[in-house]
């Protein structure tokens, strides 16, 4: 773990401050999309937003905690072949200001959706089942942790 | 239109904010909990997920004062080999000056004796005079000249392979082309006998490395019968495990050949790439020099990759591998030696076109080659006290003690008393030095006197010196 792609250095250390780095990185592809929908005064509003929140930790997911390994060579001879992008991140070093951004972000973004949907009961579970699913991984207990052998190798 | 939008927003607004009055318990209760959880999050500290065992300052004064520095220079007996060495001086031809004395020289890898040859050395020298003397950078940084491609051109035809890659150093060429394809986690089948570099390429791989005995095909069978049996329980792993199986077309150790037609039906068999390492057998095997798949006249496909050193038959330094574009080409990347050492000076380039000039306008020098080979070995097989092991045609021979006197120590002093005293009589050898605690199956004590092309008279010498010891 002494060693991660530089990708997660540059997650980490190129910006290194993440004010500048990640937050506007990751804060364009929520905010455009939405930016459309807000001040359209339709009941169909709450329909808008679920289509807007459950791709979101879709695709988080699937970047972070389902492709394994680096896109390109390492000279670290494939130490982080079987680990997920988020296990890799900062050298595997938990709590950093990175990982805190990461996992706040889906949470943040589920409050101001359940906001949008009146808190709906539908809607409760379906975004509450999104976030768990993104929420759980990140957790430090569940580092290098494969259920049932799901993508193990 | 904007006001009516703008009213329909605070609408829409109070709508919202109403419904948050009338919001389930059990709503707003998880979203309480999650606010204290990202408060939480964000005032814990970072920490690394490995238990380092912590010391005790009380211990680590202990451990401090037990400590006790190691000498630079460890203490060594008086006769180690580093301590008395032999100083040639001139350029090693087919005589060679060691210690003042002229020698018959049968201690260089000139196998062909190109170390020598006019043409090469105008062609370097021409060279010199164009390029100066080094690269100053590795290939990637402006350290790539027309003869490093025209040599890597030059190879991959005459190798008939689709692509060659140069390297400045040929224990580097193995050492960085192994690690470039296999990683942690792959498993390599290598033979007991491999040399050194070969090694070192498998150590700074860190894959799983398994031996198995010197040319014993039905071992190899069974390791990797057993592999499949591994993976059969564990598909899913064993479909992200690369295979490989290592092995050298004449082995520097202990002279004999590789069995290929065999390790190419194994190959197939059990879905294993080969790479083979063919320093001492290009420029020896086959009818036109070009290593052990013409000896065996064996497609050059099947060989995954093939690495060789120039610095025996192509008298120059360095090395390439030769193969499938799709194979080599990743080595420009990923191969640590190529992309992080300096290039090979472009004499040294120019030296080894003309080396290749030469081996392909006269294919009868490798026919030369052998025969004194052989006349070779058969001239050293009535010696007694001492066997000769390697193949008849293996230009690369060891001389063993018969029987060993049980410490390795002692048959190094009197393999150095026999090399010494053909040193006296005129013939320069040299004993096989290994790096003892180095190696991982130290082979037995020998000398290696080396067969090259034009040594017809040397040889009755030799007989005599060896005879009288």
């Amino acid at each position: 773990m002494e060693i991660a792609c530089p990708i997660n250095k540059g997650i980490s250390t190129m910006f290194t401050n993440i004010l500048r780095g990640l937050v506007p990185m990751s804060s364009l592809p929520h905010a455009l999309p939405r930016v459309q929908k807000l001040p359209q005064p339709r009941s169909s509003l709450s329909w808008a937003s679920l289509t807007s929140f459950p791709p979101h930790p879709q695709v988080m997911y699937l970047l972070l905690h389902t492709v394994k390994g680096t896109p390109f060579e390492t000279p670290d001879q494939g130490k982080d072949r079987l680990l997920t992008h988020w296990e890799q991140i900062d050298y595997g070093m938990q709590c950093t200001s990175s990982r805190k951004f990461l996992s706040i972000s889906p949470v943040v973004l589920y409050l101001l959706t359940s906001f949008y949907t009146k808190y709906d009961p539908a809607h409760f579970v379906i975004n509450t089942a999104s976030l768990l699913s993104v929420l759980l991984p990140k957790l430090p207990q569940f580092h290098g942790v494969r259920l049932f052998g799901i993508n193990k190798y | 239109m904007s006001a009516a939008a703008g009213v329909g927003q605070q609408w829409v607004l109070v709508e919202m904010v109403q419904a948050f009055y009338e919001a389930p318990a059990y709503h707003l209760i998880l979203e309480g909990i999650l606010i204290l959880w990202i408060i939480r999050l964000i005032f814990s500290k970072t920490y690394k997920l490995q238990e380092r065992s912590d010391l005790t300052p009380k211990e680590k004064e202990e451990l401090i004062e037990e400590w006790q520095p190691e000498p630079l220079v460890p203490p060594v007996p008086k006769d180690h080999p580093a301590l008395n060495y032999n100083v040639v001086s001139g350029p090693p031809t087919h005589k060679i000056t060691v210690n003042g004395k002229e020698c018959i020289n049968f201690a260089s890898f000139n196998f062909l004796g190109l170390l020598d040859n006019e043409k090469v050395k105008s062609a370097a020298q021409a060279s010199l005079k164009k390029y100066g003397v080094g690269t100053c950078g590795p290939r990637g940084f402006y350290g790539t000249f027309d003869v490093h491609l025209e040599l890597e051109d030059r190879l991959a035809k005459f190798m008939r392979t689709e692509e060659a890659i140069i390297y400045s150093y040929g224990f580097a060429t193995i050492a960085s082309a192994i690690p470039a394809y296999s990683k942690r986690g792959d498993i390599v089948f290598v033979d007991e006998a491999a040399c050194f570099a070969i090694q070192k390429g498998l150590q700074a791989s860190r894959s799983n490395i398994k031996l198995f005995k010197h040319n014993d095909m039905a071992d190899l069978e069974r390791l990797l019968k057993e592999q499949e049996i591994e993976d059969q329980k564990n598909p899913r792993k064993a479909r992200v495990t690369r295979r490989f199986i290592v092995v050298e077309g004449l082995y520097m150790n202990t002279g004999d050949v590789c069995p290929l037609p065999e390790l190419i039906k194994l190959k197939y068999k059990y879905k294993v790439r080969i790479f083979l390492e063919e320093s001492l057998s290009f420029g020896v095997l086959g009818e036109h020099g070009r290593g052990i798949t013409e000896h065996f006249g064996i497609n050059i496909d099947d060989i995954d990759l093939i690495s060789a050193n120039m610095e025996n038959s192509l008298a120059s330094i360095g090395g390439f591998c030769c193969g499938r574009s799709f194979i080599i080409d990743h080595q420009r990347l990923s191969g640590q030696g190529y992309c992080f050492s300096a290039s090979l000076p472009p004499l040294l380039a120019a030296a080894a076109i003309e080396a290749l000039n030469i081996m392909e306008d006269n294919p009868d020098i490798f026919q030369t080659l052998r025969a004194k080979c052989e006349h070779m070995h058969k001239a050293l097989q009535g010696i007694s006290g001492l066997k000769v092991v390697g193949e008849s045609f293996s230009p690369a021979l060891h001389l063993q003690l018969e029987d060993s006197s049980g410490s390795r120590e002692n048959d190094v002093k009197l393999l150095k008393r026999v090399v010494d005293y053909c040193m006296n009589s005129g013939i320069a050898l040299t004993q096989a030095r290994y790096l003892e605690k180095e190696e991982k199956c130290l082979p037995s004590p020998s000398f290696l006197p080396v067969c090259r092309v034009f040594s017809m008279g040397a040889l009755q010498d030799l007989h005599e010196a060896v005879w009288c010891s």
